[in-house]
């Protein structure tokens, strides 16, 4: 089963703040920088979209413009939630592989399909 | 356009996808959409394959406002936009129901309608809860018209400025009162009656029906009046409107903001009870189309 269709791909703003991170970028520079560690491709207009609502909410701020196209950078309130945002899929994370430990050894034939 | 002519490697439909932003958004993010365009057109990727994301961006932009300077200015723009684009959708929409509403069959059970007659009839039919609309863009264009007003010194301006205003309302009175003599005097239509009920058995036991001759072409005209004016009414209000939010006025951001909405909610609503009346008028009409006096007992 492709667990994509079952689960929704990782969330566009946080992919864009994740990928800002390491340093201000411009679209382009996300995109492949986006592709490259979550293998999401993401079009214009998404990305575009996002960093609208970055920006709006204060997040993300652009800077002077290079070569015509701005870069992104993140800000100290962008920063904080992002920070929030790992620390509660971490949370999430590590209890879900602390149950999977737990539950392992109870399983019959190792989780394998008996029969 | 911003930005047009700074990336002159971008296909020419990459241009026409970016054109399809708002001009504040093209203003803001124009010239990086089109730098994001010209990389990809430079790697040797495809820049067709992004035009529907685009395109759904540029439509979800419209739609929502992400990223929108808060200025009253733009929100005049927004609120012109919406009352155009929604005017402009309804009419397709009310043909479309006009000719579903004479292919239901409704008048087809009466033969003493011509074609035209039964034409106007059903666009009669069909339209009248679309003039609610008239009354719900009004109540939420009420503030910038008002304001609009009061703007205005005491004379002759501010006068045609609430004659103007107050045409829709009588064009659609007109409509409704046309649309309402019409539909009483209807060929076949019941327009009163009598009934006798038994004190021993409560059923009726007598039963008298008037229905009206008619006369199909006074029908048909007065049908055809009423949308006129029904209809006449509503365009008249949307570009009022629509005029007025585009003016300078006291008028807040908040304001048309909310007139917005609301013009969404009463296009939606218009829709529905368009299609709500359209399913209840084509229920089977009572046994009344003809005058019958027989003891029911």
């Amino acid at each position: 089963m492709n667990s994509t269709r079952l689960f929704p791909r990782p969330d566009p703003a946080l992919l864009v703040l994740t990928s800002l991170a390491d340093g201000p970028k411009h679209g382009y520079a996300l995109m492949k920088d986006i592709e490259a560690f979550s293998h999401v491709s993401m079009g214009p207009g998404t990305v575009f979209g996002c960093l609208a609502r970055l920006e709006e909410r204060g997040l993300v701020r652009a800077l002077e413009a290079e070569d015509r196209r701005h870069p992104y950078e993140l800000t100290a309130t962008g920063l904080a939630v992002l920070h929030e945002q790992l620390d509660e899929l971490g949370r999430v994370t590590a209890t879900s592989r602390a149950r999977l430990r737990l539950a392992r050894p109870a399983r019959p034939n190792g989780g394998r399909a008996s029969g | 356009m911003p930005g047009a002519g700074c990336h002159p490697s971008v296909p020419a439909l990459g241009r026409i996808a970016v054109a399809c932003y708002p001009p504040w958004w093209r203003a803001r993010y124009g010239d990086d959409q089109l730098g994001f365009l010209a990389d990809l057109h430079a790697e040797g990727r495809s820049v067709a394959r992004v035009l529907p994301n685009l395109m759904a961006g540029a439509a979800w932009t419209r739609l929502s406002g992400t990223g929108m300077p808060a200025t009253p200015s733009a929100w005049r723009n927004r609120a012109r936009t919406s009352v155009t684009a929604s005017a402009l959708a309804a009419m397709p929409l009310m043909i479309l129901g006009l000719y579903a509403s004479h292919r239901g069959g409704y008048w087809s059970g009466n033969g003493r309608l011509s074609t035209a007659a039964r034409v106007a009839a059903d666009a009669g039919n069909f339209l009248f809860p679309a003039f609610a609309l008239v009354l719900l863009m009004l109540l939420f264009g009420w503030r910038i018209l008002i304001s609009q007003a009061l703007e205005l010194r005491p004379g002759a301006a501010r006068r045609r400025y609430v004659a103007a205003m107050a045409a829709p309302f009588i064009a659609v009175a007109s409509g409704l009162g046309l649309w309402s003599l019409a539909s009483h005097i209807s060929p076949g239509g019941v327009t009163g009656g009598s009934y006798k009920l038994s004190p021993m058995t409560h059923r009726f036991y007598d039963v008298t029906l008037v229905v009206s001759p008619g006369d199909p072409r006074l029908v048909a005209f007065l049908h055809a009046a009423a949308i006129v004016c029904g209809f006449g009414g509503w365009l008249v209000a949307a570009v009022l409107v629509g005029r007025a939010a585009a003016r300078r006025g006291p008028a807040t951001a908040g304001a048309i903001r909310t007139g917005v909405w609301l013009s969404r909610i009463a296009t939606g609503a218009t829709v529905l009870l368009s299609l709500g009346h359209q399913r209840l008028r084509r229920r089977p009409r009572p046994a009344a189309l003809a005058p019958r006096r027989e003891p029911l007992l």
